[in-house]
């Protein structure tokens, strides 16, 4: 594998997509350009291929953050809102993802994530708080949402690493 | 004669990735699509052997397309590229008519003995 032409391709990508993801946040912050469903659907995207590069380049502390955000935006994707609690944190990832990727590209080298801010990453927000603040209708759709990711997390079956695994039949 | 493969990935890095792996093994990578419409009309118009499928994609998801590709050409051979943390959604792919899936990072002699199944698979 030629480690040095995936390493540039991956230090393009991804900063191609941390300049997307930033201009997602704006939108969700002055709350102009309306859809907050598609820019939180964006910062998800563009978190969970990072994620999938910096995997593929063994840089684990950058796919760990990158995951954790992930992780992290997952409920609000399904909810389609964003807390205005959640946005310093949002740039605080974003922008510690952007330095990770920065050191990377002078260096080949991943520096270890902020431990800090991953345990940040890893509390949920309190969706249940923001459903008070909204119209009937979305506080349905949060609810659902919630409702959703309980039933998911007690139907996951454990973590497999490659092909042709079942779930169902284990 | 080499077996014709489709790429459907958002990231430019991992079909490269994918289109490295495959065609050192042999396969002729004969189109490669970012997003889920791109996907149906690329199967539409190269019939491949196999399509290897990323699951979260722009305005068409990896899902939405596989269901659309298995309701065009039932025995269709789909690969789903899935991460770790989606393994409903891979349940739900497996459910829908995809072949088998593969997990990033990707280690190609797993890759590739996946994708080997898929295509031999009656």
């Amino acid at each position: 594998m030629n480690l040095e032409k995936y390493k540039a391709l991956f230090v393009d990508e991804a900063t191609d997509h941390l300049a997307e993801m930033s201009g997602a946040i704006c939108v969700l912050e002055s709350r102009e350009g309306g859809d907050a469903a598609s820019s939180i659907d964006t910062l998800f995207r563009m978190a969970h291929s990072i994620k999938g590069m910096a995997s593929s380049l063994e840089y684990e502390s950058l796919a760990s953050l990158a995951h954790r955000l992930e992780d992290w935006l997952e409920p609000l994707r399904e909810a389609g809102l964003l807390p205005d609690a959640g946005v310093s944190l949002l740039y605080e990832a974003v922008g510690a993802l952007e330095a990770m990727v920065g050191v990377v590209a002078e260096t080949g080298v991943a520096p270890a994530a902020d431990e800090g801010l991953l345990g940040r990453l890893a509390q949920p927000l309190d969706l249940e708080a923001e459903v008070g603040e909204r119209p009937p209708e979305q506080k349905k759709k949060v609810r659902r949402s919630l409702d959703r990711r309980c039933r998911a997390r007690s139907a996951c079956a454990p973590r497999r690493s490659t092909g042709s695994w079942r779930p169902w039949a284990s | 004669m080499a077996k014709r493969v489709l790429i459907v990935d958002d990231a430019a890095f991992m079909r490269e990735m994918l289109r490295d792996m495959l065609t050192e093994a042999g396969y002729e990578v004969i189109a490669e699509a970012v997003d889920g419409d791109q996907a149906v009309t690329a199967f539409r118009e190269h019939s491949p052997d196999l399509v290897t499928l990323d699951i979260v994609m722009p305005r068409k998801s990896g899902l939405e397309a596989l269901r659309e590709i298995v309701a065009l050409e039932p025995s269709a051979r789909i690969v789903m590229c899935s991460a770790l943390g989606q393994e409903a959604l891979v349940m739900e792919a497996l459910e829908s008519g995809a072949t088998d899936f593969i997990v990033k990072p990707f280690k190609p002699d797993q890759a590739l003995g996946v994708i080997e199944k898929a295509l031999n698979k009656e």
